[in-house]
């Protein structure tokens, strides 16, 4: 059931059409409603490693294959579900292999352990007490230096349904992690990781991959050369109350705790619009709202005796976490069908281009980068070849970076990346029905990248630990002159890395 | 988790700065207390001076009998302090002194320096730091005992510490920096005496102090020992740090054995780094 192009007319039952379409309605929105219900996160995998169900993981834009299309491209739904619709399972590994390495420091950066005897010295001489609260080096976790080797397998389902023949058509796609079923880890991108794991590490991978990830489609077709989709992915929104009791603020490893913790749900909508301006041709335009999981919380802290401020019976604390942020994306894409090529088969080729306004990015910690990312142009194509039962498929894509040249206090881990995908398909009949089974690669390599902090840089790196002198007897610390900081990518570092699937699944039209 | 550690590590500061405001706002430096003298070994440090360096500190057995001679003092004052959030804690301040005593007609003449003090806030959470530039200011005013032969009573000496008072019983503290009477004793160029805070919480504070002690010894060979009364007043002028900036009220340990003296006959050639190297022997009781 490779239906690809627009106009596609084959012709079946109609009688039969209806009734498989209402059961696969039924079952769509049993399905949804299941995802509805679950804790599901944003698409940064769908976004990062493509609709790796289909044909053309990296060109799923302009050539999606099966249920993906209900996000990449959900005015496809109602070509796609011709004949009734579809069905698709397939197991799929997410992998990654990165790494960031800081540069060897220098000597003299060091925070030595002095600094908790130190005054810092202000311009008069008068002290001060440190801004900062760099803990001394030594004491750090370890190096600055990040590195993740992780293989992530997950069950991709995906329904497609036509509800009205050649005209209305609705699909569910969900991507479920087999092991984690979710995890956030945050992370700070400055010197401030240095009171947690003291490492560097890609942004934009890692635990936002580790999500289920369930998406709606409805697709229209509204004549014979325009098409109208929209869809939802589901997100969560989760608040964290907690309500804290020590009793003896000298013993801090005794408190009593209430943990309360609501999640709802939320939405976040795209739509796509297609053409077909020529008989074989499709260009589609597709946008995407932003989207994250905003976790938040505030504790509530009350300890025995204790004179709380006016108004109060407790000391209030809150925080707020964004994880899985995607900002704003618009795509273009098209596909063209090109004809018999001899005995080979029929080909067709296929490109995007998608816009991403990385400029608003929000982090882990919901803060902005102080140096404003990037908003990129990734671009992809492929081809794919029908060769009797047989089809090949190719892609290739380009994605930079949005991550300015961290010359600053900041350390965003990211790299320009340059992927490709084979994946092949067969069909087979299965009675009256056609199963076509598919397996694919795909590969992205993240160009080696070294970044070199600059004093001059607009956001340079801290000097945590000023000239001071010490507090006893105001004798000039040596080691706090110059600059000292445990930035973790201080003085510079260094990152690469590999983003790969692979999948195998089957695919049955009702 | 970790937004809950950091609400809780901030408490915490909050609760041992209370402590640490208690304890160094009970604790003064009475009796001329002052940090360890600058150059002097840290606290702790050459503790259980060895026997020969002992031997050649304390006096011959010669003296035995006279309280004229040089000795060497421990005074401990311990006072209580109700702190919010964690009810009461002791704070005991040491101060270890060179004193010489001569009898006279008047009675037995003190006088003496200063060798070194520390503070003991009852937590190890928050430690105080006297600044050398604060040692080095103290004095240790003479005074007149009263001594029978047997008993040595040292009646109420007044000691002010970053502050001139006309009626130094009576004038009421500075409260401000801006107030005249405080003075930069420890010439830092902020007024009054400045302490200093390390550990959960830090900072710095400019305070002025007035303390009254008095002593009542026996003597006993070359072991003077008895009772250390001693009580404080200590107004905050100014802190860097929010959370020091409010003192606690506090009052003497109502158990009158936390505070005592012990003073131990030494050679006249004893000086206080000796004292300060030998005093774990020196002031050991049995």
């Amino acid at each position: 059931m490779l239906m690809l192009v627009v106009g596609s007319s084959a012709r079946s039952s109609r009688r039969g059409a209806r009734r498989r379409a209402r059961a696969h309605l039924a079952t769509s929105l049993a399905l949804g409603l299941v995802a509805c219900a679950t804790p599901a996160a944003a698409s940064p995998l769908f976004d990062t490693v493509g609709g790796v169900a289909g044909l053309h993981p990296l060109v799923a834009r302009a050539a999606p294959t099966g249920s993906e299309a209900a996000y990449f491209d959900p005015s496809a739904l109602v070509g796609l579900a011709h004949g009734g619709g579809s069905t698709q399972v397939s197991f799929v590994v997410v992998g990654e292999s990165l790494s960031a390495a800081a540069d060897p420091r220098p000597g003299g950066v060091d925070v030595p352990e002095s600094v908790y005897d130190a005054r810092a010295v202000g311009p008069g001489g008068a002290t001060s007490r440190l801004a900062q609260r760099p803990l001394p080096t030594s004491r750090l976790e370890r190096p600055g230096a990040g590195a993740s080797r992780r293989a992530r397998p997950f069950v991709s389902l995906g329904i497609v349904s036509e509800l009205v023949e050649d005209r209305v058509a609705l699909a569910l796609h969900a991507l479920l992690p087999v092991s984690t079923f979710q995890s956030q880890r945050p992370s700070f991108a400055d010197e401030r990781e240095q009171y947690f794991s003291n490492a560097l590490r890609h942004e934009l991978f890692g635990d936002r991959f580790d999500s289920p990830v369930f998406v709606l489609g409805l697709g229209v077709r509204a004549t014979s050369w325009l098409e109208l989709g929209a869809g939802v992915s589901t997100l969560t929104r989760a608040r964290v109350a907690s309500a804290v009791y020590i009793p003896d603020s000298a013993d801090q490893q005794v408190a009593l705790t209430n943990a309360g913790v609501d999640v709802s749900t939320t939405y976040a909508p795209h739509a796509s619009v297609a053409v077909a301006p020529a008989r074989g041709v499709r260009v589609a335009v597709s946008a995407y709202a932003p989207e994250s999981q905003e976790v938040g919380g505030d504790t509530r802290i009350k300890f025995w005796s204790y004179p709380y401020p006016p108004g109060q019976s407790a000391l209030a604390q809150t925080y707020a976490f964004s994880y899985g942020s995607l900002p704003l994306r618009t795509a273009l894409a098209a596909s063209v069908d090109l004809g018999r090529i001899g005995s080979l088969g029929s080909l067709r080729a296929a490109g995007q281009a998608t816009f991403t306004q990385w400029s608003r990015y929000v982090d882990r910690h919901a803060e902005r980068p102080v140096d404003a990312w990037h908003d990129t142009l990734a671009v992809a194509a492929g081809v794919d070849l029908e060769h009797g039962d047989w089809r090949f498929a190719g892609d290739a894509a380009w994605t930079p970076s949005p991550v300015p040249a961290q010359e600053g206090r900041s350390n965003y881990v990211d790299d320009d990346r340059v992927g490709a995908a084979l994946t092949v398909a067969y069909r087979v009949r299965w009675g009256k029905r056609e199963v076509v089974l598919s397996a694919g690669v795909t590969g992205q390599r993240l160009l080696p990248r070294h970044v070199r902090k600059s004093p001059g840089a607009a956001d340079p790196v801290v000097d945590e630990f000023p000239d001071s002198v010490d507090a006893t007897s105001g004798a000039p610390i040596a080691a706090s002159h110059g600059l000292q900081t445990n930035n973790p990518g201080y003085p510079g570092f260094s990152s690469e890395g590999w983003i790969w699937s692979s999948t195998v699944g089957v695919r049955t039209g009702f | 988790m970790e937004q809950h550690g950091r609400s809780s590590d901030r408490f915490l500061r909050r609760a041992s700065a209370l402590v640490f405001l208690a304890s160094v706002a009970l604790a003064g430096c009475g009796g001329g207390g002052a940090d360890a003298a600058a150059g002097a070994p840290a606290m702790g440090e050459d503790a259980g001076a060895d026997a020969a360096a002992l031997d050649a500190a304390v006096a011959s057995d010669a003296d035995a009998g006279a309280i004229d001679g040089v000795w060497a003092v421990l005074t401990a004052g311990s006072r209580v302090v109700e702190l919010p959030v964690v009810g009461q804690s002791t704070s005991v301040t040491r101060t270890w002194l060179r004193v010489v005593a001569a009898a006279g007609a008047d009675g037995v003449a003190l006088s003496g320096e200063v060798c070194g003090t520390d503070l003991d806030t009852g937590t190890t959470l928050v430690q105080i730091i006297l600044p050398d530039a604060f040692v080095s200011a103290l004095a240790w005013a003479p005074r007149v005992a009263a001594f029978d032969g047997a008993t040595l009573e040292v009646g109420e000496v007044i000691e002010l510490r970053g502050v001139a008072l006309a009626s130094p019983g009576t004038d009421a503290l500075p409260t401000t920096e801006s107030d005249p009477r405080a003075v930069d004793q420890d010439q830092d160029g902020n007024p009054g005496m400045t302490l200093r805070a390390k550990g959960i919480v830090d900072g710095e504070m400019w305070v002025v102090e007035r303390d009254r002690t008095s002593w009542s010894v026996t003597l006993a060979g070359d072991r003077l020992d008895g009772r250390y009364t001693w009580d404080a007043e200590q107004n905050i002028l100014h802190a860097d740090n929010p959370l020091l900036a409010t003192p606690n009220p506090s009052a003497p340990d109502p158990d009158a054995s936390h505070s005592y003296v012990r003073g131990t006959r030494v050679a006249p050639s004893v000086d206080c780094a000796a004292i300060l190297s030998s005093r774990d022997a020196l002031f050991a009781r049995p």
